[in-house]
């Protein structure tokens, strides 16, 4: 059954879940009249009839969808047919394949089927998408695909013994972390609560900015109300707010590590790193180990103490999914499988022959100090307006811990430059750690205002296809070392670089 | 980690992009930049203030006077940054630098380039003059694109960048 040279379609009973997927977009498109309307409690007759239209139309195009959709391999290329009108037929060379991943949504996994996502390096417009495939069908379409990452001189290697152990171990994965409920519990807990309350509280806001206009007739009234009751709560409402908002924090940041990370197992081999993982959507990643362009260590300072750390991995990426979430985490690694990457992903660190650091000069300190002081100062003014003594007890404890944070936080920052590997090192309390291979950045920038000049300090960027990286206020000597000593690494470098 | 040793960047045998000097463009690539400042703010001029002080003569008296001088300037300022600005080939990369206030040099090396595109609009072709963009892989954030250059000057640029492309690979 595995044969993908002849055009086919997908499993039959992909339908549901493809009609699922587009009735599931519709809601979101109308979402604020369908929450308008419930609350209202005016759903008559017209918006019934409305409803079903829809859901009539949607239904013969989803199986007009199914029916034209079909896929197959033919010359080293991934050939997807669909369009309901126009024809449509895209190529995708094997080549331009970034990486091939796995999914089930909650639908696929209640029917047994899984979806196929490829990423590209090209655009990432089109939607690259097979949605409902047998789970053999679709490791099967990976592999087929997979193949295409394996450098052509492999076919003689593999010859030899060296290259028979080599295609034994490609094939043997290990399993380089495995979580437990026990270990997703203290994930969640040492998650940095803060941001995650912030997102979701940014998150809701979009979608609440969309309601909003249509309530405003009523929230006007009511918000009157509340205004006067606020001030007069003054300093308990505050207490509430802050109170319910760290609980908040804390629900989300579990929600999002058990939602993303649950059951995770991340095998390693020396071809590919893999990474299942995910709750009602279970997600399964493969990446060539040389489509990693960056990776970056995260910890902060609880996770310090039970040692272990965050791994991001970067890949190239195209100018549509530069903002997207296009990173896949390992979560959860301990000092031996920190150990165990490094060795994989940088197995010539040894031969590191020739390194420098670089430390940015204090004046990033007391820039840092000022905007953070500014920003934060304003803010509190703003929810202390009701005791404006207030302001005048908090202002200089704020100040200093500024100060301090600012301090201790520029000090940690730290940018070694080597013939292999670069590495960035920045943070105190939440520290990252960012590696890349020297080779893989593609052209290096020199930054610098004239405040800057005044004081002989520049930034340096370094852009690679995974995007930029930037260490601010270098001193100009420094700064003009690392850039001119990049570039001689760059253009030395003979062979592909992503 | 063995073997590891830490010597310092060799920098006195390394090329260095302080040496290098830079070719500045045209001198009608001050004027065509000119001539979109004034169409602009003739144009948001015409569409915005006019129209809204049109009946108290004092205001679009004032207005005028800081329109003039606004441009003038604008102008003060362009020629300043255009003296900054210039690009450098070597045998191995091409640089570009720009900015008065907040100076930016990039060098991009050949065998890191996807592909080059010529471009002109309809102002630029009245001046004589074209842009080259000089894309990489991996989004727009290190993507290079030297507006107002001579066409004939661009096209050599164009061919010597793929050539040198082409022999990096």
């Amino acid at each position: 059954m595995n044969d993908f040279s002849q055009p086919r379609k997908q499993e039959p009973i992909g339908v549901i879940v493809m009609f699922l997927e587009n009735v599931r977009k519709i809601i979101r498109m109308f979402i604020a009249i369908i929450a308008f309307a419930v609350l209202k409690n005016d759903i008559g007759m017209y918006v019934w009839i409305g409803a079903g239209f829809v859901i009539t139309v949607t239904a013969v195009i989803t199986w007009l969808q199914f029916e034209k959709f079909k896929f197959y391999i033919e010359d080293g290329e991934l050939i997807l047919q669909k369009g309901l009108f126009v024809k449509e037929k895209l190529n995708i060379p094997f080549e331009r394949i970034q990486t091939v991943n796995l999914q089930q949504n909650i639908v696929q996994q209640v029917l047994g089927l899984t979806g196929l996502k490829i990423d590209t390096a090209g655009s990432g417009k089109e939607e690259l998408n097979i949605r409902a495939l047998k789970k053999d069908d679709a490791l099967a379409l990976q592999e087929a695909l997979d193949s295409a990452f394996e450098p052509a001189e492999d076919s003689e290697v593999q010859m030899t013994k060296e290259g028979v152990e080599a295609t034994n171990q490609k094939l043997n994965y290990q399993t380089l972390v495995k979580l437990n409920l026990k270990q997703l519990l203290l994930l969640g807990a040492t998650e940095n609560h803060l941001r995650s309350g912030f997102i979701a509280f940014a998150l809701i806001w979009g979608y609440g900015s969309q309601l909003a206009e249509y309530f405003s007739d009523y929230s006007e009234a009511v918000t009157e109300d509340i205004e006067a009751n606020l001030i007069q709560a003054g300093w308990i409402g505050l207490l509430i707010f802050i109170t319910l908002f760290i609980l908040f924090s804390v629900v989300t940041s579990f929600g999002r590590v058990i939602l993303k990370f649950f059951n995770l197992h991340a095998q390693l081999n020396n071809e590919n790193l893999q990474v299942k993982a995910g709750l009602l959507k279970r997600n399964e990643h493969t990446i060539p180990l040389n489509k990693i362009q960056i990776i970056q260590w995260e910890d902060n300072f609880i996770r310090r103490y039970f040692k272990f750390k965050s791994l991001k991995l970067f890949q190239g990426r195209s100018e549509e999914t530069v903002n997207s979430k296009k990173t896949i985490e390992v979560p959860a690694c301990f000092h031996e499988q920190e150990e165990k990457v490094m060795e994989v992903l940088f197995p010539d660190s040894h031969q590191q022959l020739v390194s420098e650091t670089f430390s940015p000069h204090i004046h990033q300190a007391r820039i840092l100090a000022i905007v953070f002081s500014i920003l934060s100062l304003l803010a509190a003014s703003a929810l202390l307006i009701i005791s404006s003594g207030a302001l005048l007890a908090v202002a200089p404890v704020l100040m200093s811990g500024i100060i301090f944070l600012s301090w201790k936080y520029v000090k940690t920052i730290s940018f070694t430059v080597g013939n292999k590997q670069l590495c960035i090192s920045k943070g105190w309390l939440f520290k990252k750690e960012i590696f890349f291979k020297t080779y893989r950045c593609q052209g290096v920038e020199y930054k610098q205002s004239i405040f800057l000049k005044r004081r002989k300090l520049a930034h340096l960027t370094i852009h690679t296809a995974a995007g930029s990286r930037i260490i601010r206020y270098l001193k100009e000597e420094d700064c003009l070392k690392a850039y001119n000593y990049l570039l001689s690494e760059i253009e030395k470098h003979k062979g592909s670089w992503m | 980690m063995k073997e590891f040793t830490n010597t310092s960047i060799p920098i006195d045998s390394l090329p260095q992009i302080e040496e290098v000097e830079f070719e500045m463009h045209p001198k009608r690539y001050l004027k065509y930049r000119a001539v979109g400042f004034i169409i602009m703010m003739t144009l948001l001029s015409a569409t915005w203030i006019t129209p809204l002080f049109s009946d108290t003569p004092l205001i679009s008296a004032i207005s005028g006077a800081i329109w003039v001088l606004l441009l003038v300037f604008i102008f003060a300022f362009e020629r300043k940054k255009y003296r900054v600005m210039g690009f450098a080939l070597r045998e191995h990369d091409l640089t570009y630098k720009r900015g008065l206030f907040f100076f930016k040099q990039v060098t991009l090396p050949f065998n890191r380039i996807q592909h080059t595109e010529i471009s002109n609009g309809p102002i630029e072709r009245k001046f004589n003059l074209s842009s080259l963009k000089i894309f990489t892989a991996g989004g727009a954030s290190s993507d290079l694109s030297i507006a107002g250059l001579d066409p004939e000057r661009a096209q050599e640029l164009k061919d010597f960048i793929a050539k040198s492309v082409a022999k990096s690979e």
